[in-house]
């Protein structure tokens, strides 16, 4: 019994010497990456895809509007829900707090990289930065979206192992310090759509702060849009939000509305 | 076998590794969601309701035990905000509270309208005329809001951050034009006084949005000459935030006649250079300075304390005269009209809203020039979607005859309670 047990742990440590041995060489396949900034298969240059991403997320001349509805999970607490609604016209965008009761009422103001807050029990607006949290872990930049196509340049990445999955990889990064996200990797489907798979989120020091998976789309007036995706936070184990976007329309979005002197009379 | 054993254990670990990936990861929960259903009409109902306990300090310079201060206070206010649109253009808007007050002398129950104004926007939003009466709130400021000129005692969150009275808004008439970046606003707003019942004062405003915010405001009032009060902001990274406000007015805030004498001066001015910052980790850490000629210079200062002491003095031995009695009632009410002295920095941190919806504040507001201070410490908590509550803790330090020791309350806690519907 005793030979059996020895020999039987022996086996497993050779199989798992063998196993580190084989997950090596993929790994360096995998850093071993070659960026081409030249175009994939359907002559899609990585600008191009760029602003593919960004049409998912809604940043046209044209203004219309959405609900979003986030599901946050943590370890060890019940799941939370909250509401906003958003009116987005190119890089401006209103988000209104529906829910919980607590944050009913809030403005928030995203007009090219500033950002205002109004309060409705002060009357107050202020200026926030993008760093500052709203809806706990969600940043304020994640809420509001990022225009990937002016903040970020764009490369394409192919890897000997995403040819197979059939996948085009592109790699952002940011044009300027101020960023929240100093890189982000994004995966899209190699064919049109192009629709996006998942984005990698990673801070000026090279830390991943958030993954994205985008697990449905919506048609709206002839265009896909994002409609469910999940965010995780590699940092917190348990840590994810499902947002769902939804109830797209058309809005007549005048270009003064996105002025805080007019968010306190929404 | 080993190759039979390596490919267990691949199968065995990809196994575990998808049993941790499924129970890790929530389902899909948006079968149970419902949508937002956009109404032409709204309302909130806030419920809010606080007691407070004070270790009083009734025996100081300006108050000889002569004006009692209550040790408990509670309050409760019911707050209705209704919010209907008519057409795509037009909208009324009211906010009406009932309070009750309770402290240990007395109760008192009143209704108040804070807020009931009608608003027309133009179809594409560049015009918004406004009529009734409306809160306005033109400062960018945190804890000193120096660019709201239209009646400032009304807006001193620092002293009271629950008080509904800070909320009340002026009856005007509003117009506002936006233009690309710029706005420019004109308003009229009734002004009453002591000297004056029933007049108007008007403000015009003009200002820029963008990466640098500025707004330049040029307020009149009767029988007085232009105030005016600028404002700058702008973010300097994704992390940071800076501001500065400056007023230029001809009415000080002190009540200086009852005081001392020989001041010719009619011009006032007080600037505010801020910053905030915000950690990774979510935590927001503010720092403001404030400098104001509307506090009583150090020459001046010198003058109230040996006026109060002597005051105090002749009272305490029971040869106080009517003079005396007066003048301590001046220096006390002179707590109540802002700032006391000239330099001031006030500090927040505020920490990243935990996983248990718990958050905590501290503050100290410092007079750098008697360097007293004010200590405050907040601990908030969300229970659920609709209640909320605070904890706070004011500590008052100081000297005798500095700013924060000649406070009614040495110290004091709160416990407030806000339930939204």
């Amino acid at each position: 019994m005793n030979y059996l047990k020895n020999n039987f742990k022996k086996y497993v440590f050779i199989n798992c010497l063998i196993l580190i041995y084989l997950i090596i060489p993929i790994h360096t396949d995998a850093n071993e990456s070659e960026i081409k900034p030249q175009t994939n298969t359907l002559n899609k240059t990585a600008t191009e895809l760029v602003e593919i991403i960004d049409s998912y997320r809604g940043l046209s001349e044209a203004g219309f509007s959405f609900d979003i509805t986030n599901v946050s999970y943590k370890a060890d607490r019940d799941s939370r829900t909250n509401q906003l609604s958003v009116d987005v016209k190119t890089n401006n965008s209103l988000v209104e707090f529906k829910s919980p009761a607590r944050q009913k009422g809030r403005i928030l103001l995203k007009k090219e990289d500033d950002m205002w807050l109004y309060i409705p029990g002060t009357r107050r607006v202020i200026r926030i930065s993008p760093a500052q949290r709203l809806l706990g872990e969600t940043s304020n930049a994640d809420v509001t979206g990022s225009n990937f196509s002016r903040d970020y340049n764009a490369q394409i990445i192919t890897t000997k192992t995403d040819k197979k999955a059939e996948q085009i990889q592109l790699v952002l990064t940011a044009k300027n310090k101020k960023m929240s996200y100093q890189k982000v990797l994004f995966w899209l489907t190699d064919t049109p759509p192009f629709k996006p798979i998942k984005s990698e989120y990673f801070a000026r020091s090279g830390k991943l702060l958030k993954t994205a998976q985008y697990k449905a789309f919506k048609e709206f007036n002839g265009e896909l849009k994002i409609h469910k995706m999940l965010l995780s936070d590699p940092l917190i184990s348990g840590s994810f939000t499902w947002m769902l976007f939804d109830n797209y329309r058309l809005s007549t979005l005048p270009d003064a509305l996105f002025n805080k002197e007019a968010i306190v009379n929404l | 076998m080993m190759l039979r054993i390596s490919s267990n254990c691949l199968f065995f670990i990809f196994f575990c590794e998808n049993i941790n990936a499924q129970s890790n990861i929530p389902e899909d929960p948006f079968a149970q969601v419902s949508s937002i259903k956009p109404s032409p009409y709204d309302h909130d109902i806030d419920l809010l309701a606080y007691y407070q306990n004070n270790q009083v300090n009734n025996n100081h310079l300006f108050n000889p035990d002569l004006v009692e201060f209550n040790s408990e206070t509670q309050m409760a206010i019911f707050d209705w905000q209704a919010n209907a649109h008519w057409k795509n253009n037009l909208q009324g808007k009211s906010r009406v509270i009932l309070q009750s007050d309770k402290n240990t002398v007395e109760t008192n129950t009143n209704a108040k309208v804070l807020e009931a104004n009608l608003t027309w926007t133009s179809e594409d939003y560049s015009w918004q005329w406004q009529v009734g009466r409306i809160k306005t709130q033109w400062s960018n400021g945190f804890n000193w809001s120096l660019t709201n000129l239209l009646k400032p005692y009304r807006d001193r969150p620092y002293i009271d951050l629950d008080d509904p009275v800070q909320q009340k808004g002026w009856d005007m008439i509003n117009v506002r034009y936006t233009k690309n970046k710029w706005f420019y606003q004109f308003v009229i707003a009734e002004f009453n006084n002591e000297t004056h019942k029933n007049k108007q004062q008007y403000t015009a405003r003009v200002g820029y949005q963008g990466i640098n915010d500025y707004s330049l405001i040029i307020h009149k009032q009767p029988s007085q000459d232009l105030d005016f009060a600028v404002s700058f902001n702008r973010l300097i990274n994704d992390a940071i935030t800076f501001k500065m406000e400056y007023s230029f007015l001809h009415q000080r805030e002190q009540q200086t006649s009852s005081l001392f004498s020989g001041i010719q001066k009619n011009r006032w001015q007080k600037y505010l250079l801020g910053s905030a910052f915000t950690s990774e980790s979510g935590s927001n850490y503010r720092l403001e300075y404030l400098n104001t000629a509307h506090g009583f210079s150090k020459s001046e200062w010198q003058i109230i304390t040996d006026n109060s002491t002597q005051a105090n003095t002749n009272i305490s031995n029971n040869q106080g005269s009517t003079e005396d009695y007066n003048y301590l009632s001046a220096a006390l009410n002179s707590l109540n009209y802002g700032q006391l002295r000239q330099n001031y920095l006030y500090f927040i941190y505020t920490s990243a809203l935990s996983n248990n919806l718990w958050q905590y504040r501290q503050s100290l507001q410092l007079n750098i020039d008697d360097n007293s201070q004010l200590h405050r410490l907040e601990f908030l908590k969300s229970w659920n979607n609709h209640l909320t509550s605070r904890l706070q803790l004011e500590l008052f330090n100081g000297c005798n005859n500095c700013e924060y020791g000649l406070n009614p309350n040495e110290n004091s806690i709160r416990l407030v309670l806000n339930w939204a519907f």
